[in-house]
């Protein structure tokens, strides 16, 4: 008569799971004034909206969300980043005829991979859950950093349009609708 | 006494009821049963079929433009713009269809083969032309098996692939990458062929409501990449042909679509309700919000003509054909349109709000149009 004996393995994954995602594109600045000029006047403007000046490129992270502003090209990218730790443990039960011998070490190395495929295939699925978290994050905010792109080249675009009217000669008058973005300025040459 | 009724044999009675099928005068019922069973081809045909063949096509083509082309409306004639039927608008010796061989031979083979099997489908014999007649046949049959196994099949076939008039009927049933091969639409530049375009555009904006409706049932990315890939290819090769022909009023169907496509607070993402954004990242997600709208990308493009059109004088050249423009895009308030389609659009972009400038142009002053 033979006897099995019962094999239990355990195996545990830790991982630390990243995911990011990014979108580029290019602000278009008017050449009112020379590009460095231009470039200036929008960092100022984006430095007024909490961005920090580093080098040549304007940055700022806020809930995960990080987007940078390189002056010269005027290329911006925006990404969000996420982290995670990924803890599994699994067990797995087999049997053998042997308690030590050849077909035990055969069983455990089966559920070993076993376990190890279930435990890669489970931080797979979490690192893709993260990855869409990322993007989600990212997409919902994409709309108000657009926005706020959008003002700050105006801005920018305003304040080049004043110094230069002030270049050309004397203001006499100048009107602004924040509202519309309208801006008119009378100059006497 | 000889019978006064042409005499033909089964497979040629089968045939003649194929193509009055194919061409709308036959119940579905009677003649895709032959489309699905082999039976063995005859090496020709009688006379007696051939004249019926021929009797059919000839008929049964001018009652299927008649049917479209009986309302009176204004398309340019000769840089003029032209009122009536369509063939009031076009000489009689200018509208008809060339039939070749070819169309007997296709009218045979779809007879003769189990035509859903993808691997035995009709080819154009090499070095071989087909006609406009020809060709207006094959897009009339593929309209007729389109929501059939048939025509699962016939969407991977050669003459269906490059078919330029079928492939801007039904763009969205083909899958074409993004490099495919462009459409040449010069064999349709021609009378008889601007005629059909001009008596389809009812049924092309239909077709395109149509197109962009069915992307709501879309669950796979890849899926709506080549739908719109298609759609771009005929859409792209189609607006390029008739800008080169001076012929910008051939579009009005996309006018009329893009009454029913742009509806008021349509978010983009809802047009693509089914499909599977989780496993896409950003930039992916954004080109298929893009892809979900393809038709409004080229009304976008249509403001472009509009704004042309406004800067042609009387003494220009082309003067009655911006006036025919204008007055159709006044008609179907194209600025509307053109403004809806670009804030459908801003949507899908990523972070910089590409408006066109005539779009923009278009909301700032529209007490110009016309």
């Amino acid at each position: 008569m033979s006897r099995s004996y019962r094999i239990r393995v355990r195996e545990s994954l830790r991982r630390v799971i990243r995911a990011s995602d990014h979108v580029s594109s290019q602000l278009e600045l008017l050449e009112i004034l020379p590009p460095e000029q231009m470039a200036e006047l929008l960092a100022q403007e984006l430095t007024g909206r909490g961005f920090e000046r580093k080098g040549n490129q304007v940055v700022r992270k806020d809930q995960g969300i990080s987007i940078a502003v390189d002056l010269g090209s005027g290329e911006v990218t925006v990404s969000a980043a996420a982290q995670g730790k990924v803890d599994l443990t699994s067990e797995k039960e087999g049997r053998a005829y042997d308690d030590a011998g050849p077909n035990s070490a055969q069983v455990k190395e089966q559920l070993r991979k076993a376990i190890q495929a279930s435990l890669a295939q489970e931080a797979d699925r979490q690192t893709a859950e993260l990855q869409k978290q990322a993007t989600d994050r990212l997409e919902a905010a994409l709309g108000d950093v657009r926005r706020e792109l959008d003002q700050a080249v105006n801005r920018a675009t305003a304040a080049a349009l004043k110094l230069k009217a002030s270049q050309m000669g004397q203001i006499k008058n100048l009107t602004e609708d924040a509202a519309t973005g309208s801006l008119t300025i009378v100059v006497e040459v | 006494m000889p019978s006064p009724l042409p005499t033909v044999s089964r497979f040629e009675a089968d045939l003649l009821t194929l193509l009055q099928g194919l061409l709308g005068h036959a119940p579905r019922s009677q003649w895709l049963p032959i489309l699905t069973k082999a039976q063995p081809r005859p090496k020709c045909l009688s006379a007696a079929a051939v004249r019926l063949v021929a009797d059919t096509l000839a008929k049964g083509a001018t009652r299927l433009v008649a049917e479209a082309g009986w309302r009176s409306e204004r398309f340019l004639r000769g840089g003029e713009a032209a009122t009536g039927r369509l063939w009031e608008r076009t000489a009689p010796s200018e509208l008809g269809l060339a039939f070749s061989p070819l169309a007997l031979d296709f009218l045979m083979w779809a007879t003769s083969e189990t035509c859903a099997k993808p691997a035995a489908l009709w080819k154009v014999p090499r070095k071989r032309q087909l006609e406009i007649g020809d060709r207006w046949l094959l897009a009339a049959a593929y309209g007729a098996v389109r929501q059939s196994d048939i025509g699962v099949a016939w969407v991977q076939g050669e003459p269906w692939r490059n078919e330029p008039l079928c492939q801007l009927l039904y763009a969205a049933d083909f899958d074409h990458p993004a490099n495919a091969a462009p459409l040449d639409f010069s064999p349709w530049l021609v009378p008889a062929g601007i005629a059909i375009l001009e008596a389809s555009q009812r049924q092309l904006a239909e077709l395109w409501i149509e197109m962009e409706a069915a992307k709501e049932r879309v669950r796979e990315f890849e899926e709506l990449r080549a739908m719109a890939a298609s759609q771009r290819r005929a859409l792209d090769a189609y607006f390029a042909a008739i800008d080169k022909i001076e012929r910008r009023d051939l579009a009005r169907f996309l006018l009329a679509a893009a009454r029913t496509l742009t509806t008021p607070g349509a978010n983009v993402r809802r047009r693509v309700p089914e499909l599977r954004l989780e496993k896409l990242r950003l930039a992916d997600r954004q080109q298929a919000y893009r892809d979900a709208v393809v038709a409004l990308q080229y009304v976008v493009e249509l403001g472009r003509w509009q704004a042309a059109a406004r800067g042609i004088g009387y003494f220009d050249e082309g003067y009655a054909a911006a006036q025919l423009w204008k007055a159709d895009w006044e008609a179907y308030h194209g600025d509307a349109l053109s403004s809806a389609a670009a804030a459908a659009l801003a949507e899908t972009q990523g972070l910089v709000a590409e408006i066109p400038r005539t779009a923009e142009a278009a909301r700032a002053s529209p007490a110009e149009t016309g």
